[in-house]
């Protein structure tokens, strides 16, 4: 962390997970293993994850019936 | 400043070239992936993997410095510099593994992968080719008197006033090392001393020699990032190094002094335009070097069965692909698609249903999750107007947030017209934050990202901003999924591991 004036402020490091419809992203919400690995939503579909524990939120969202990939941008 | 240049005979010239560093990047990579090794209490690599680094490096460490980390300078060198990149990293067991940056450094343009080379290089602040520099026989360098933790300037102002001072010298004009030396000393007199010292009283246009012995060494980094050619004199024994000759490298130098421009994909397409593989039914990848880019040698090396040999010096190289060693990439973030657009469609014939199966046994879910990494999140504090310079320019805004891809940085930086500098690393060096007390408090005034969703709903206040943490007052947090458990998982990232008892108990249970 460094302190400026700029204004805006850089994550350097996250992930990123995207789900079809907000449905989808509404029910890894509310998984209890998954909730606290989700940082911040960025809209109905799409929010941002701990980079650190990507392995962790794989394994809980097929453990919650899900089958996660892995895209190179973000869909 | 005048700057003389060499006009006599040349000899033994050696073009500036980052392939060697290249390689030795996916040397990193191989080693984490071969041995899968924990890091040890300290953070440090355990010795069989820096000695598998070391083993698989083109100009490795002597075995006789390898019984301490601090003494393996091109092991810790390569290994820092792929930790900056994010080609490696600690997964959730801190076992290092492939790192979210891989995909990002490897498969970008050449003009991008130069840039983050660049700024990787530049941050690296475990390393310092001021005191850790040792030469070919393993004896350290030193340059200065100075211990290494009392330097006055931090190794990456150093390395910044040095490719300054290189941006100043003319292009492709053969120069005595002096020159550099000269234009460092006149920059940068202090890079070598501490606080207390004075630099050395000298007259105008010479040369600091300590400061000498730092570029004559120095310059030999610069040909393997390929920012300058080297070259001696016929009179000059190959081993001293004051007449050493060297010119700024045309192409290499255009990553110091220029801008990565917009050229994504026409110099994407230009670099996939070849077809280097051949893939045989036994399961078998054929791929020709000569060919193919750095990119094609990474994505064949993430679904090789281990074991498999890349001897640099053939320029075929066989490599088996079993549905196992094909899981395996995918399970660490192999994007299917972009290994079917890279290598099945650049195959010389036509693709064997053995590897079609590989694909769709594998193939993304389009209607289910998926994840994404290597991307720097910057909060636009409700710019309007730049969100709508950046939507135009392509990049990727969510309100009030832009996810911008690691190779794309630089770019990011030239549409904004700044690079921001305020902003959070993670995993962080240093916990963000502590719980005291009962509460929650924040090292920053800024909030991190990383459980921000949490830290909103503890509705922090104060600056450095602090809240309450205890059982009753998440009481009501539980309603939204907030129960203990996920509480403790969520502040982890935060304040490492000092958690109270309540939730560490509910963190196991």
């Amino acid at each position: 962390m460094s302190d400026s004036d700029a204004g805006y402020v850089a994550h350097h490091n996250v992930a990123v997970i995207s789900a079809q419809d907000k449905k989808t992203l509404d029910a890894i919400y509310k998984a209890a293993g998954t909730r606290a690995l989700i940082w911040k939503r960025l809209d109905d579909t799409h929010a941002i994850v701990d980079p650190t524990r990507v392995s962790t939120l794989v394994r809980r969202l097929e453990d919650g019936g899900f089958s996660p990939d892995f895209s190179f941008d973000i869909l | 400043m005048s700057v003389a240049t060499y006009d006599g005979p040349v000899e033994g010239v050696l073009p500036g070239d980052n392939t060697e560093i290249l390689r030795d990047l996916l040397a990193v990579i191989d080693a984490c992936e071969d041995k899968r090794a924990q890091l040890t209490k300290a953070g440090l690599p355990p010795k069989p993997l820096w000695a598998a680094v070391n083993a698989r490096l083109l100009w490795s460490d002597p075995r006789s410095i390898l019984h301490d980390w601090d003494e393996a300078d091109q092991v810790r060198f390569i290994y820092c510099l792929a930790q900056r990149l994010r080609l490696i990293a600690p997964n959730d067991e801190r076992t290092m593994r492939i790192g979210p940056g891989a995909d990002r450094f490897f498969l970008t343009t050449p003009s991008r992968r130069n840039a983050m080379l660049l700024r990787a290089y530049i941050d690296i602040s475990d390393w310092d080719e001021r005191c850790d520099a040792r030469d070919g026989e393993g004896h350290r360098l030193n340059f200065g008197k100075t211990f290494r933790r009392d330097f006055a300037m931090d190794a990456e102002d150093v390395r910044q006033e040095l490719i300054a001072a290189l941006a100043t010298l003319p292009v492709g004009e053969w120069m005595r090392s002096d020159a550099l030396a000269v234009a460092v000393t006149e920059r940068a007199p202090a890079i070598l001393i501490s606080e207390e010292d004075e630099p050395p009283l000298l007259e105008d246009g010479e040369a600091d020699p300590e400061i000498q012995r730092l570029v004559d060494y120095w310059l030999y980094q610069a040909a393997r990032f390929g920012w300058v050619d080297l070259a001696r004199t016929p009179e000059v024994d190959i081993h001293s190094s004051a007449e050493r000759l060297f010119r700024v490298n045309a192409e290499g130098v255009k990553t110091l002094t220029e801008p990565v421009r917009g050229n994504r994909d026409t110099e994407l397409a230009a670099a996939l335009e070849t077809r280097p593989f051949l893939l045989q039914p036994n399961n078998v990848i054929a791929y020709y070097r000569e060919e193919g880019t750095i990119g094609d040698e990474y994505l064949l090396r993430r679904v090789a069965d281990a074991g498999d040999d890349f001897d640099w010096h053939q320029p075929v190289i066989t490599v088996p692909v079993t549905p196992d060693s094909f899981r395996d990439a995918v399970d660490v973030g192999l994007d299917v698609i972009t290994f079917e657009s890279r290598v099945f469609e650049r195959a010389k014939k036509k693709v064997p249903s053995v590897f079609k199966q590989l694909l769709s046994d594998n193939q993304r879910k389009r209607s289910a999750v998926s994840i994404s990494t290597g991307f720097v999140a910057v909060e636009l504090n409700g710019d309007k107007k730049v969100i709508r310079k950046l939507k135009k320019a392509d990049f990727r805004v969510f309100g009030d947030v832009a996810l911008i891809a690691f190779d794309l940085w630089d770019e990011f930086a030239e549409v904004l017209g700044f690079e921001p500098v305020e902003g959070f690393q993670y995993p962080a060096e240093l916990p963000l934050g502590a719980i005291e007390d009962g509460e929650l408090q924040l090292e920053w005034s800024a909030l991190p990202i990383a459980a921000r969703e949490l830290l909103e709903a503890l509705k922090l206040k104060g600056d450095p901003p602090a809240a309450e943490l205890s059982e009753e007052s998440v009481h009501d947090l539980a309603a939204d999924g907030w129960t203990h458990s996920a509480i403790a998982e969520a502040v982890l990232p935060i304040t490492g591991v000092a958690i109270p008892r309540w939730l560490a108990s509910a963190r196991t249970g």
